[in-house]
Protein backbone atom coordinates (compact mmCIF):
# COMPACT_ATOMS: atom_id res chain seq x y z
CA UNK A 1 0.00 0.00 0.00
CA UNK A 2 1.75 3.17 -1.09
CA UNK A 3 1.56 5.93 1.44
CA UNK A 4 -0.36 8.94 0.19
CA UNK A 5 2.28 11.42 -0.76
CA UNK A 6 1.80 14.81 -2.31
CA UNK A 7 4.05 15.34 -5.25
CA UNK A 8 4.69 18.67 -6.87
CA UNK A 9 5.85 20.05 -10.17
CA UNK A 10 7.30 23.51 -10.23
CA UNK A 11 5.85 26.03 -12.65
CA UNK A 12 8.13 28.86 -11.81
CA UNK A 13 10.01 30.35 -8.93
CA UNK A 14 11.19 33.79 -8.04
CA UNK A 15 13.10 35.41 -5.23
CA UNK A 16 12.12 38.19 -2.92
CA UNK A 17 14.39 40.40 -4.99
CA UNK A 18 11.99 40.06 -7.90
CA UNK A 19 8.79 40.48 -6.03
CA UNK A 20 7.86 41.10 -2.41
CA UNK A 21 4.32 42.34 -2.71
CA UNK A 22 5.29 45.22 -0.48
CA UNK A 23 6.92 47.92 -2.58
CA UNK A 24 6.99 50.27 0.41
CA UNK A 25 9.36 47.94 2.25
CA UNK A 26 12.65 49.60 3.00
CA UNK A 27 11.13 53.03 2.59
CA UNK A 28 12.68 54.08 5.90
CA UNK A 29 16.17 53.15 4.79
CA UNK A 30 15.56 54.82 1.45
CA UNK A 31 14.37 57.96 3.19
CA UNK A 32 17.47 57.97 5.39
CA UNK A 33 19.76 57.54 2.43
CA UNK A 34 18.13 60.31 0.48
CA UNK A 35 18.27 62.55 3.56
CA UNK A 36 22.05 62.19 3.65
CA UNK A 37 22.31 62.86 -0.07
CA UNK A 38 19.97 65.81 0.31
CA UNK A 39 22.09 67.22 3.11
CA UNK A 40 25.25 66.96 1.02
CA UNK A 41 23.47 68.56 -1.91
CA UNK A 42 22.31 71.32 0.39
CA UNK A 43 25.87 71.93 1.60
CA UNK A 44 27.02 72.25 -2.00
CA UNK A 45 24.18 74.59 -2.84
CA UNK A 46 24.99 76.73 0.19
CA UNK A 47 28.17 77.89 -1.52
CA UNK A 48 26.08 79.42 -4.28
CA UNK A 49 22.89 80.47 -2.55
CA UNK A 50 23.32 82.34 0.69
CA UNK A 51 19.61 81.89 1.40
CA UNK A 52 20.17 78.25 2.31
CA UNK A 53 22.69 79.03 5.03
CA UNK A 54 20.11 78.63 7.71
CA UNK A 55 19.09 75.70 9.88
CA UNK A 56 15.40 75.91 9.04
CA UNK A 57 15.94 76.23 5.32
CA UNK A 58 18.39 73.33 5.36
CA UNK A 59 15.98 71.09 7.22
CA UNK A 60 13.17 72.01 4.87
CA UNK A 61 15.33 71.34 1.85
CA UNK A 62 16.49 67.96 3.13
CA UNK A 63 12.99 66.90 4.07
CA UNK A 64 11.55 67.85 0.70
CA UNK A 65 14.43 66.28 -1.18
CA UNK A 66 14.24 62.99 0.68
CA UNK A 67 10.45 62.77 0.51
CA UNK A 68 10.35 63.42 -3.21
CA UNK A 69 12.98 60.88 -4.10
CA UNK A 70 11.63 58.24 -1.74
CA UNK A 71 8.21 58.71 -3.25
CA UNK A 72 9.60 58.37 -6.74
CA UNK A 73 11.60 55.32 -5.73
CA UNK A 74 8.59 53.56 -4.29
CA UNK A 75 6.57 54.46 -7.35
CA UNK A 76 9.20 52.95 -9.61
CA UNK A 77 9.46 49.81 -7.52
CA UNK A 78 5.71 49.50 -7.48
CA UNK A 79 5.42 49.60 -11.24
CA UNK A 80 8.27 47.16 -11.74
CA UNK A 81 6.66 44.76 -9.27
CA UNK A 82 3.38 45.08 -11.05
CA UNK A 83 5.01 44.27 -14.36
CA UNK A 84 6.70 41.27 -12.80
CA UNK A 85 3.42 40.03 -11.38
CA UNK A 86 1.85 40.45 -14.78
CA UNK A 87 4.50 38.30 -16.40
CA UNK A 88 4.23 35.72 -13.63
CA UNK A 89 0.50 35.54 -14.09
CA UNK A 90 0.99 34.98 -17.79
CA UNK A 91 3.35 32.07 -17.18
CA UNK A 92 1.08 30.48 -14.60
CA UNK A 93 -2.00 30.97 -16.73
CA UNK A 94 -0.42 29.31 -19.71
CA UNK A 95 0.24 26.14 -17.74
CA UNK A 96 -3.18 26.24 -16.09
CA UNK A 97 -4.84 26.65 -19.45
CA UNK A 98 -3.02 23.65 -20.86
CA UNK A 99 -4.20 21.53 -17.97
CA UNK A 100 -7.77 22.67 -17.58
CA UNK A 101 -8.47 23.72 -21.17
CA UNK A 102 -10.85 26.22 -19.64
CA UNK A 103 -10.48 29.93 -20.25
CA UNK A 104 -12.71 30.79 -17.33
CA UNK A 105 -10.14 29.30 -15.00
CA UNK A 106 -7.56 31.95 -15.72
CA UNK A 107 -6.06 33.86 -12.86
CA UNK A 108 -5.97 37.60 -12.71
CA UNK A 109 -2.86 39.28 -11.31
CA UNK A 110 -4.82 40.22 -8.20
CA UNK A 111 -5.85 36.63 -7.58
CA UNK A 112 -2.28 35.50 -7.98
CA UNK A 113 -1.18 38.21 -5.59
CA UNK A 114 -3.58 37.05 -2.92
CA UNK A 115 -2.42 33.48 -3.50
CA UNK A 116 1.18 34.60 -3.09
CA UNK A 117 0.56 36.71 -0.03
CA UNK A 118 -1.94 34.58 1.83
CA UNK A 119 -0.94 31.15 0.59
CA UNK A 120 -3.58 28.52 0.17
CA UNK A 121 -4.27 26.51 -2.91
CA UNK A 122 -6.45 26.58 -5.96
CA UNK A 123 -8.00 23.32 -7.16
CA UNK A 124 -7.61 22.51 -10.84
CA UNK A 125 -9.86 20.15 -12.71
CA UNK A 126 -8.14 18.19 -15.46
CA UNK A 127 -10.86 17.10 -17.85
CA UNK A 128 -13.19 16.84 -14.88
CA UNK A 129 -10.72 14.92 -12.70
CA UNK A 130 -9.79 16.51 -9.41
CA UNK A 131 -6.52 16.06 -7.60
CA UNK A 132 -4.31 18.90 -8.76
CA UNK A 133 -3.82 22.12 -6.87
CA UNK A 134 -2.04 25.29 -7.71
CA UNK A 135 0.03 26.14 -4.67
CA UNK A 136 2.62 28.60 -3.50
CA UNK A 137 5.51 27.30 -1.46
CA UNK A 138 7.62 29.94 0.20
CA UNK A 139 10.97 28.73 1.35
CA UNK A 140 14.13 30.29 2.68
CA UNK A 141 16.80 30.27 0.06
CA UNK A 142 19.61 27.75 0.50
CA UNK A 143 22.19 28.84 3.03
CA UNK A 144 24.18 31.73 1.71
CA UNK A 145 27.77 30.96 0.94
CA UNK A 146 30.17 31.25 3.82
CA UNK A 147 32.04 34.19 2.43
CA UNK A 148 28.86 36.17 1.93
CA UNK A 149 28.18 38.77 4.55
CA UNK A 150 25.78 37.28 7.06
CA UNK A 151 24.24 40.66 7.68
CA UNK A 152 22.68 40.95 4.28
CA UNK A 153 18.96 40.62 4.07
CA UNK A 154 17.71 37.06 3.74
CA UNK A 155 16.52 36.37 0.22
CA UNK A 156 13.58 34.02 0.13
CA UNK A 157 12.58 32.00 -2.85
CA UNK A 158 8.96 31.43 -3.62
CA UNK A 159 7.96 28.52 -5.78
CA UNK A 160 4.68 28.31 -7.59
CA UNK A 161 3.92 24.66 -8.01
CA UNK A 162 1.20 22.30 -9.05
CA UNK A 163 0.71 19.74 -6.32
CA UNK A 164 -0.86 16.38 -6.90
CA UNK A 165 -2.47 14.89 -3.82
CA UNK A 166 -3.39 11.26 -4.16
CA UNK A 167 -7.10 10.69 -3.70
CA UNK A 168 -8.30 8.54 -0.85
CA UNK A 169 -8.38 5.21 -2.57
CA UNK A 170 -10.58 3.68 0.12
CA UNK A 171 -8.55 0.50 -0.08
CA UNK A 172 -7.99 0.26 3.66
CA UNK A 173 -11.65 0.22 4.58
CA UNK A 174 -12.39 -2.26 1.89
CA UNK A 175 -9.63 -4.59 3.02
CA UNK A 176 -10.90 -4.47 6.58
CA UNK A 177 -14.41 -5.32 5.47
CA UNK A 178 -13.12 -8.12 3.32
CA UNK A 179 -11.03 -9.44 6.19
CA UNK A 180 -14.03 -9.51 8.51
CA UNK A 181 -16.03 -11.32 5.91
CA UNK A 182 -13.38 -13.92 5.20
CA UNK A 183 -12.28 -14.59 8.77
CA UNK A 184 -15.79 -15.53 9.70
CA UNK A 185 -15.65 -18.86 11.50
CA UNK A 186 -16.44 -21.65 9.13
CA UNK A 187 -15.40 -19.65 6.09
CA UNK A 188 -12.39 -21.74 5.24
CA UNK A 189 -14.13 -25.02 5.69
CA UNK A 190 -16.82 -23.80 3.39
CA UNK A 191 -14.31 -22.61 0.90
CA UNK A 192 -12.57 -25.93 0.60
CA UNK B 1 10.29 32.10 -16.92
CA UNK B 2 10.16 34.24 -19.98
CA UNK B 3 12.85 33.66 -22.52
CA UNK B 4 14.62 36.83 -23.43
CA UNK B 5 15.55 36.99 -27.07
CA UNK B 6 19.24 36.35 -27.30
CA UNK B 7 20.29 39.29 -29.41
CA UNK B 8 18.30 42.30 -28.38
CA UNK B 9 20.17 44.54 -30.77
CA UNK B 10 19.67 43.21 -34.26
CA UNK B 11 22.57 43.62 -36.61
CA UNK B 12 22.11 46.26 -39.30
CA UNK B 13 20.43 44.68 -42.30
CA UNK B 14 23.48 44.44 -44.48
CA UNK B 15 21.94 41.58 -46.36
CA UNK B 16 18.59 39.92 -46.44
CA UNK B 17 20.09 36.87 -44.78
CA UNK B 18 20.08 38.73 -41.49
CA UNK B 19 16.43 39.58 -41.93
CA UNK B 20 15.49 35.99 -42.60
CA UNK B 21 17.53 34.71 -39.69
CA UNK B 22 15.90 37.32 -37.49
CA UNK B 23 12.51 36.12 -38.56
CA UNK B 24 13.43 32.53 -37.77
CA UNK B 25 14.70 33.56 -34.36
CA UNK B 26 11.53 35.46 -33.62
CA UNK B 27 9.42 32.45 -34.53
CA UNK B 28 11.53 30.17 -32.36
CA UNK B 29 11.42 32.67 -29.49
CA UNK B 30 7.65 32.63 -29.60
CA UNK B 31 7.44 28.86 -29.63
CA UNK B 32 9.96 28.14 -26.88
CA UNK B 33 7.99 29.54 -23.90
CA UNK B 34 4.94 27.73 -25.15
CA UNK B 35 6.85 24.50 -25.22
CA UNK B 36 8.09 25.11 -21.67
CA UNK B 37 4.54 25.67 -20.47
CA UNK B 38 3.47 22.48 -22.18
CA UNK B 39 6.29 20.52 -20.58
CA UNK B 40 5.28 21.75 -17.12
CA UNK B 41 1.62 21.03 -17.71
CA UNK B 42 2.53 17.58 -18.93
CA UNK B 43 4.56 16.92 -15.79
CA UNK B 44 1.61 17.80 -13.58
CA UNK B 45 -0.85 15.83 -15.68
CA UNK B 46 1.42 12.81 -15.52
CA UNK B 47 1.48 13.01 -11.73
CA UNK B 48 -2.28 12.96 -11.71
CA UNK B 49 -2.32 10.11 -14.16
CA UNK B 50 0.08 8.03 -12.09
CA UNK B 51 -1.99 8.48 -8.97
CA UNK B 52 -5.21 7.51 -10.63
CA UNK B 53 -3.52 4.64 -12.35
CA UNK B 54 -2.27 3.41 -8.99
CA UNK B 55 -5.86 3.54 -7.72
CA UNK B 56 -7.01 1.62 -10.75
CA UNK B 57 -4.45 -1.10 -10.11
CA UNK B 58 -5.28 -1.36 -6.42
CA UNK B 59 -8.96 -1.77 -7.12
CA UNK B 60 -8.29 -4.11 -9.98
CA UNK B 61 -6.41 -6.38 -7.57
CA UNK B 62 -9.27 -6.28 -5.08
CA UNK B 63 -11.78 -7.02 -7.79
CA UNK B 64 -9.96 -10.08 -9.06
CA UNK B 65 -9.44 -11.31 -5.49
CA UNK B 66 -13.10 -11.03 -4.69
CA UNK B 67 -13.99 -12.65 -7.98
CA UNK B 68 -11.88 -15.63 -6.95
CA UNK B 69 -13.57 -15.78 -3.57
CA UNK B 70 -16.98 -15.59 -5.16
CA UNK B 71 -16.16 -18.36 -7.56
CA UNK B 72 -15.41 -20.65 -4.64
CA UNK B 73 -18.82 -20.03 -3.11
CA UNK B 74 -22.21 -20.81 -4.32
CA UNK B 75 -25.22 -18.80 -3.39
CA UNK B 76 -27.07 -21.80 -2.12
CA UNK B 77 -24.43 -22.90 0.40
CA UNK B 78 -23.80 -19.77 2.44
CA UNK B 79 -26.38 -17.25 1.58
CA UNK B 80 -25.33 -14.65 4.16
CA UNK B 81 -21.62 -14.76 3.42
CA UNK B 82 -22.29 -14.83 -0.27
CA UNK B 83 -24.36 -11.69 -0.11
CA UNK B 84 -21.62 -9.92 1.85
CA UNK B 85 -19.07 -10.86 -0.75
CA UNK B 86 -21.45 -9.86 -3.48
CA UNK B 87 -21.83 -6.47 -1.88
CA UNK B 88 -18.08 -6.03 -1.61
CA UNK B 89 -17.74 -7.08 -5.20
CA UNK B 90 -20.15 -4.38 -6.24
CA UNK B 91 -18.17 -1.79 -4.34
CA UNK B 92 -14.90 -2.91 -5.86
CA UNK B 93 -16.45 -2.98 -9.30
CA UNK B 94 -17.79 0.53 -8.93
CA UNK B 95 -14.47 1.83 -7.67
CA UNK B 96 -12.60 0.18 -10.47
CA UNK B 97 -14.95 1.73 -13.00
CA UNK B 98 -14.49 5.11 -11.45
CA UNK B 99 -10.73 4.96 -11.52
CA UNK B 100 -10.81 3.63 -15.06
CA UNK B 101 -12.78 6.61 -16.23
CA UNK B 102 -10.57 9.03 -14.29
CA UNK B 103 -7.45 7.44 -15.72
CA UNK B 104 -8.83 7.62 -19.22
CA UNK B 105 -9.82 11.24 -18.88
CA UNK B 106 -6.40 12.27 -17.62
CA UNK B 107 -4.73 10.16 -20.23
CA UNK B 108 -6.68 12.00 -22.89
CA UNK B 109 -5.34 15.29 -21.60
CA UNK B 110 -1.81 13.91 -21.43
CA UNK B 111 -2.05 12.70 -24.99
CA UNK B 112 -3.32 16.04 -26.25
CA UNK B 113 -0.54 17.92 -24.49
CA UNK B 114 2.07 15.51 -25.77
CA UNK B 115 0.79 15.85 -29.32
CA UNK B 116 1.00 19.61 -29.15
CA UNK B 117 4.45 19.45 -27.62
CA UNK B 118 5.69 17.14 -30.36
CA UNK B 119 4.29 19.47 -32.96
CA UNK B 120 6.15 22.38 -31.46
CA UNK B 121 9.33 20.37 -31.16
CA UNK B 122 9.20 19.42 -34.82
CA UNK B 123 8.61 23.00 -35.79
CA UNK B 124 11.49 24.20 -33.60
CA UNK B 125 13.77 21.61 -35.12
CA UNK B 126 12.86 22.73 -38.63
CA UNK B 127 13.48 26.33 -37.68
CA UNK B 128 16.88 25.49 -36.29
CA UNK B 129 17.76 23.52 -39.38
CA UNK B 130 16.96 26.34 -41.76
CA UNK B 131 18.74 28.74 -39.44
CA UNK B 132 21.92 26.72 -39.70
CA UNK B 133 21.53 26.52 -43.46
CA UNK B 134 20.99 30.23 -43.80
CA UNK B 135 23.88 31.07 -41.49
CA UNK B 136 26.31 28.94 -43.43
CA UNK B 137 25.24 30.28 -46.80
CA UNK B 138 25.45 33.80 -45.46
CA UNK B 139 29.01 33.09 -44.38
CA UNK B 140 29.85 31.76 -47.81
CA UNK B 141 28.33 34.80 -49.43
CA UNK B 142 30.38 37.06 -47.21
CA UNK B 143 33.57 35.17 -48.04
CA UNK B 144 32.82 35.41 -51.70
CA UNK B 145 32.22 39.11 -51.36
CA UNK B 146 35.53 39.50 -49.54
CA UNK B 147 37.40 37.62 -52.21
CA UNK B 148 35.90 39.76 -54.90
CA UNK B 149 36.94 42.87 -53.05
CA UNK B 150 40.48 41.62 -52.60
CA UNK B 151 40.66 40.70 -56.24
CA UNK B 152 39.51 44.16 -57.24
CA UNK B 153 42.10 45.74 -54.97
CA UNK B 154 44.86 43.62 -56.39
CA UNK B 155 44.07 44.10 -60.02
CA UNK B 156 46.18 46.89 -61.42
CA UNK B 157 45.93 48.47 -64.78
CA UNK B 158 48.50 46.73 -66.97
CA UNK B 159 50.33 49.84 -68.13
CA UNK B 160 50.61 51.31 -64.60
CA UNK B 161 53.24 48.85 -63.53
CA UNK B 162 55.79 49.64 -66.18
CA UNK B 163 55.96 53.35 -65.43
CA UNK B 164 58.09 53.73 -62.33
CA UNK B 165 58.42 50.09 -61.49
CA UNK B 166 60.29 47.90 -63.83
CA UNK B 167 59.67 44.82 -61.78
CA UNK B 168 58.69 41.74 -63.77
CA UNK B 169 58.46 39.60 -60.60
CA UNK B 170 55.67 41.69 -59.09
CA UNK B 171 53.51 41.45 -62.12
CA UNK B 172 53.88 37.70 -62.09
CA UNK B 173 52.98 37.49 -58.37
CA UNK B 174 49.89 39.60 -58.84
CA UNK B 175 48.75 37.43 -61.63
CA UNK B 176 49.22 34.36 -59.48
CA UNK B 177 47.28 35.91 -56.64
CA UNK B 178 44.40 36.76 -58.92
CA UNK B 179 44.33 33.26 -60.25
CA UNK B 180 44.30 31.79 -56.76
CA UNK B 181 41.41 34.01 -55.79
CA UNK B 182 39.41 33.06 -58.82
CA UNK B 183 40.02 29.42 -58.06
CA UNK B 184 38.96 29.85 -54.44
CA UNK B 185 35.86 31.67 -55.54
CA UNK B 186 34.96 28.86 -57.86
CA UNK B 187 35.50 26.39 -55.06
CA UNK B 188 33.21 28.32 -52.76
CA UNK B 189 30.62 28.47 -55.45
CA UNK B 190 30.74 24.71 -55.83
CA UNK B 191 30.57 24.09 -52.10
CA UNK B 192 27.87 26.64 -51.50
CA UNK B 193 25.44 25.14 -53.91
Amino acid sequence: MPTPRTETREICSFTSKDWTGRPADGAGAMFGGFSVIGFVACLVLMTFTPGLRDVGATMLFVALFASTFTFLGILGKNSSERAFLQRLTGTVNEVVLELTADRTNQLSPDELRSLLVEGGSLPLLVNGVSGLHLMVIPQPSPKPKQYAKPKTEVVTTTRIVIAATPPDYGINSFDRLLETATTDPGFNSAAS
Amino acid sequence: MRVVSRDATPAPPLDNYAEFIGRLDAAAGKLTPRRDALAKALGAAELLFNQNHAGLELWGQRLSLINQLLARHTATQHARRYSTLRELHDVAFKMEQMFTSRTQRVQGVCRAIRARRDQINTSLFELEKSRVKLTSSRMLALERENLRKVANDLSVPAEGINLGFPDPGLRESLREAREAIILAEALLEVKGN
